[in-house]
């Protein structure tokens, strides 16, 4: 269990210190920056912030049935795969008409944000060409299936860029980005960020993502031009550098590295103090994942507050691997859902002091499910294998939360039938439990999207294999009161 | 349709309902009960068509409709664990913050109830708690709010964990008044009420000493209480808090390090 350390107490007491030579040696650019920047405090404010769960998240063990608990049972208690019904935290959608389900035990936290209405599941969601209604349409060769099904690698960009026809080199929230360039004025700043290093969700076809460090690293030690300091000497040799990198603009390779360089020197300039959350909701938290959603919100309480900032969207990716679970899944699982459960909670928790509760809305993703049937047996070897549909969970104030979302089935239901094999109803690809997806990425994507304030025009050029599906909104968030940006 | 404690789909559900958490065990499982007379089979058949009416009602946003189908499911079998649920959860969806009427009023007590009764049952169940906790938030009944999370964080029934984040909860509603009434300048006022919030914390931690969120918030509740003091020029008091402050750091600090593990690896 990981509840544990923390170095987080010592930043309660007060800001970092200012970072000098970033303050003094940009200051005419910012200013320039800040005039362009227009509004300068987000008037429209929202934010995505997508958690990639990296390896293939177990999802028949984050969501279980407990109306029909002996399907499940039956399939995964005898390995020891199974979470004991008693364990489960009992939640009651009322998509489901009565049925009840349970959350993993370790979802402690994530159960609280279901009961205030500020957590969703969709169900069975995953890579799509287009609809696949059953395991006949899915066995069908002439039917269109993604590239590459049940390969990490492939499978992750899918669901980065929603194209599960062909590769592309953008991903679908930079896209997003692109199409929304304009609700940020001028300011000179990337929506997206990622906390997770280089990723293709980010990456538009004008968008560059912004890629920082996680809250380990002070956000006014992120762009430190080293080498350089408050002496006349080095101011000096500073202005020369500064009138070197303004050289041989007309060549391009030269004008593109140095507008990457002052790009990073301005940004450094807007990173001057590493902002403190009061209270801090993530004291305590040692995980990858809690420091990475700490940086994000961070970075959004800099937005909120700083001059030069004030953008109304921002975009964030941050990661939790470790879901790769062929073996050891019982007690890797309890590890990652309580540091998932937890991060995405005191993340919530931030939002809500930040004012922005209903603004911002965190989401899952993840390379594909895991079959139902184990592989192997025993609590130190048990775990499962590749598979496909998975269910994903979306958290923030604005989400229609305490319910289910998706598509039906061949069973009849937005949740799958846990029958494997050939059987009536079954989404099964095979006999171990490959669940065929019954909701398109991109259409969970496109949910998101429009909340998010993608105009109906530009959806197809956010996501062009969306039009093959009948919904393109499955109702998981609250749209009142939300507008469209009509400088798109 | 009036929505009070008196109403007849309420005074069926409510006995009922507790016997269904209990009885429920083979519905769960997906069997029909053996033995089970054709008219109790038939009566549970129809509440099934009711809850999935109810199911479609409230995907299209139609919660008065949702309402009125979960709760003839929860008349025609009163053993089923989740129609009282899905018929407060629909009723809920009704509660609007700036309506006054009797009628909202009436809906509010008739949710809040059933969510009592389910908990009586299963005392632990934070689905039901947080529903509940949010209902009255969104209803604007602080009083009521604070009352019920006190009332949470003293039973002693309930496992540790539960009573101090309930007392947590409640020193957070408070801080967060105390930060507004601050802002307006009634710092009498926020003083008081930063105090109860650190009360509450003071409570919480005697409860789950270990709790990092605990101390966190009594962190920044103490911070709040000094700035308070400054704006006040009340020194004496002031010098007071900060004693405190630095008491409750080296309690957090204990925590902390107690608690302190190797780093866990769980990157991809």
């Amino acid at each position: 269990m990981s509840k544990l350390s923390r170095r987080d107490l010592l930043s309660l007491g007060g800001c970092a210190a200012l970072g000098l030579f970033a303050r003094s040696a940009t200051a005419s650019r910012l200013s320039l920056m800040t005039a362009l920047a227009e509004p300068l405090a987000p008037t429209d404010y929202r934010a995505l912030v997508a958690v990639f769960l990296a390896g293939g998240n177990d999802s028949n063990n984050m969501v279980v049935p407990v109306t029909g608990y002996s399907a499940y049972s039956a399939a995964r208690a005898a390995a020891g795969l199974a979470i004991p019904q008693a364990q489960l935290l009992s939640i009651t959608p009322p998509a489901m008409a009565g049925s009840v389900f349970g959350l993993h035990p370790e979802l402690a936290e994530l159960h609280g944000l279901w009961g205030q209405g500020k957590a969703a599941v969709v169900c069975n969601a995953g890579t799509l060409v287009e609809p696949l209604a059953s395991r006949a349409d899915y066995l069908n060769a002439a039917r269109k299936k993604p590239y590459q099904l049940f390969s990490h690698s492939d499978q992750q960009g899918i669901w980065q860029t929603s194209r599960a026809d062909t590769r592309v080199q953008t991903g679908w929230g930079g896209r997003i980005a692109d199409a929304l360039a304009c609700v940020n004025g001028g300011v000179a700043f990337p929506m997206p960020v990622s906390v997770a290093g280089i990723n293709l969700f980010a990456q538009g076809v004008s968008t560059r993502p912004l890629a920082v460090p996680d809250s380990g690293t002070a956000l006014n030690n992120v762009f430190v031009l080293s080498g350089f300091n408050s002496s006349a000497e080095s101011i000096a040799r500073r202005a020369s550098f500064d009138a070197i990198r303004g050289q041989d603009a007309s060549l391009p390779l030269v004008k593109s590295s140095s507008d990457v360089m002052q790009q990073a020197i301005d940004i450094g300039a807007l990173f001057a103090s590493d902002p403190v959350l009061s209270p801090d909701r993530f004291t305590g938290l040692s995980t990858s994942i809690a420091r990475q959603l700490k940086q994000a919100a961070k970075l959004i309480r800099l937005n909120r507050d700083s001059a030069g900032l004030g953008l109304n969207r921002q975009i964030f990716f941050v990661q939790q691997g470790g879901y790769d679970t062929h073996q050891n899944q019982i007690g890797d699982q309890v590890a990652l859902y309580d540091a998932l459960s937890q991060a995405l909670n005191a993340f919530t928790l931030t939002m809500g002091d930040l004012g922005y509760g209903d603004r911002v809305t965190a989401f899952t993703l993840s390379d594909f499910g895991r079959t139902l049937q184990p592989s192997g047996s025993g609590a130190s070897t048990v775990g499962s294998d590749h598979a496909w549909g998975s269910h994903q969970l979306v958290v923030g104030g604005a989400v229609n939360g305490g319910n289910f979302y998706g598509v039906n089935g061949p069973n009849g239901s937005i949740f799958p039938s846990l029958a494997m094999g050939n059987v009536a109803g079954t989404s099964d690809t095979d006999t171990r439990g490959r669940w065929i997806p019954n909701v398109a990425v991109d259409q969970y994507a496109a949910t998101l999207a429009k909340w998010f304030g993608v105009s109906t025009a530009n959806m197809a050029t956010v996501f062009p294999n969306l039009h093959r599906f009948a919904s393109q909104d499955l109702g998981f968030m609250n749209l009142a009161g939300i507008t469209t940006p009509g400088c798109q | 349709m009036t929505e009070t404690g008196g109403h007849p789909v309420l005074q069926l559900a409510r006995p009922l309902l507790l016997v269904a958490l209990f009885a429920s065990a083979r519905l769960l499982a997906g069997s029909p009960p053996d033995g089970v007379p054709p008219a109790l089979e038939n009566s549970a058949r129809q509440a099934r068509e009711e809850a999935e009416a109810g199911s479609r009602a409230f995907a299209a946003g139609d919660f008065l409709a949702a309402a009125e189908s979960f709760g003839r499911a929860v008349a025609l079998d009163p053993s089923h664990p989740a129609y009282g649920v899905l018929r407060a959860r629909a009723l809920g969806e009704l509660i609007d913050r700036d309506d006054l009427s009797p009628t909202n009023a009436a809906r509010l007590r008739t949710v809040v109830s059933i969510y009592e009764e389910l908990l009586s049952g299963d005392p632990a169940n934070e689905e039901y708690a947080q529903a509940v906790a949010s209902l009255l938030a969104k209803a604007g009944d602080a009083a009521g709010l604070d009352a019920w999370l006190l009332g949470r964080g003293r039973n002693r029934v309930l496992p540790a964990e539960i009573r101090s984040s309930a007392l947590r909860a409640s020193a957070e509603t408070a801080l967060g008044k105390a930060a507004r009434e601050n802002e307006d300048g009634r710092r009498g006022a926020a003083a008081a009420l930063a105090a109860r919030a650190r009360q509450r914390l003071d409570e919480a931690l005697t409860i789950s000493p270990d709790s990092l969120a605990c101390h966190a918030l009594r962190l920044h509740g103490l911070e709040l209480e000094i700035a308070i003091a400054r704006e006040r020029g009340d020194a004496p008091r002031r010098a007071e808090l900060e004693a405190l402050l630095a008491r409750a750091r080296r309690a957090a600090d204990t925590v902390v390090n107690a608690l302190r593990t190797p780093e866990k690896t769980d990157e991809y």
